[in-house]
């Protein structure tokens, strides 16, 4: 499932425009990576319903496969023609705040990406200046668990309107789960490397707070209400 | 990249200004950066001024602890200033124990409290000295 299997206008314009510029394999990390952050609708992509998130999307793949800096800048040009051309329709969706992102966690750098993105999406959707620090807080707390016990995961942020504004975390990795979460929770077990406060520290920071963990993974679901 | 965060020797103290965000690398970086500093100035004191952070997490709250227990250790008091309100009850809610960290509200405060810290041992010293002076003085028969 690459871009250049889609056949719309604009899909193939994009695949041209990174096989121009990029070689097979980061063509093919960038349309992986673009199919597993967009929604399934993605591949139905054409010039009339492109959307600045889709093309932010693709950027974001961009840079996170393709080390040389004149590559990216080159490409980011290729992007901003293609906004330019598609402006009638991206005017429209201007000031319509993204509802939804997700973070990729591969290592440390990304704490600190996903605490930015975070307070970023806070801060519009109007939390005070002390919840924006409590929810950049704990998304960087969770995000540290990741890096530190697995190395890489997720971490969705979300805009939730029902039943109360809000901001919901998802934190997602396919590590080997928690086993001791009952000691974690009962503030028995002290980690060597943090105060041992990620989890709990997080739980306190939130108003709804849930992890589910196994073998095969950890989810760990965070709510935080705006009033 | 440590050597970016700007050191500054004032008085006979180290000011650390961290206006950066904080990576968990560069936390790592600056404790190491911070104790050659210490060696290569020789300060009596330490301020850590940390009003431009952007985010003070479990990790880099322990680093900073760190720091100063480790500043202890080379005989050098550290002073944390400009913790900023929503970042103080956020540590405060999540349950951070840093009651071993010493905190002033502003720079003009800790420079105060350090210069009196600085006055004390002058203090002291010239009256060992006068001590050791006057036994000298007995020894001779003055």
């Amino acid at each position: 499932m690459t871009i250049a299997a889609t056949n719309s206008g604009l899909s193939g314009n994009l695949s041209k425009m990174l096989t121009a510029y990029l070689s097979d394999l980061e063509t093919k990390n960038i349309s992986w990576y673009v199919d597993r952050m967009a929604d399934k609708s993605w591949k139905n992509i054409t010039p009339d319903n492109i959307t600045p998130d889709f093309i932010a999307l693709i950027l974001r793949g961009i840079k996170l496969y393709v080390k040389d800096p004149i590559k990216v800048e080159n490409c980011k040009k290729e992007l901003d023609k293609l906004i330019i051309s598609n402006k009638h329709h991206l005017n429209s969706s201007v000031g319509v705040s993204r509802k939804r992102m997700v973070i990729e966690l591969n290592g440390e750098d990304d704490i600190v990406v996903a605490r930015n993105k975070a307070r970023q999406l806070a801060e519009e959707i109007g939390f005070s200046k002390t919840a924006q620090i409590k929810i950049a807080t704990a998304v960087s707390e969770l995000a540290r668990n990741v890096i530190r016990y697995v190395g890489f995961g997720w971490i969705r942020l979300k805009r939730v309107s029902d039943p109360k504004d809000g901001l919901e975390i998802t934190c997602i990795d396919k590590g080997r789960g928690i086993d001791n979460l009952d000691e974690i929770f009962a503030g028995d077990y002290k980690s060597k490397t943090g105060l041992g406060l990620g989890i709990v520290g997080c739980k306190k920071l939130m108003d709804e707070f849930s992890v589910m963990s196994n073998s095969s993974g950890t989810v760990i679901h965070a709510l935080k209400y705006k009033i | 990249m440590a050597g970016n965060i700007p050191v500054v020797k004032i008085y006979n103290n180290l000011l650390v200004s961290i206006q950066i965000e904080l990576s968990d690398m560069l936390v790592n970086e600056l404790k190491e950066y911070i104790c050659e500093e210490i060696q290569k100035h020789n300060p009596t004191g330490l301020i850590i001024e940390v009003s431009g952070v952007d985010i003070l997490d479990s990790y880099i709250a322990r680093s900073i602890r760190d720091i100063s227990q480790i500043a202890k250790l080379m005989g050098v008091k550290t002073l944390v200033v400009g913790l900023d309100p929503s970042m103080a009850i956020t540590l405060v809610e999540m349950g951070l124990n840093l009651s071993d960290l010493e905190t002033t509200l502003n720079l003009e405060s800790a420079l105060e409290i350090l210069s009196q810290n600085n006055k004390n041992w002058d203090d002291f010293d010239i009256e060992t000295d006068n001590t050791v002076l006057l036994k000298e003085d007995e020894e001779i028969g003055i």
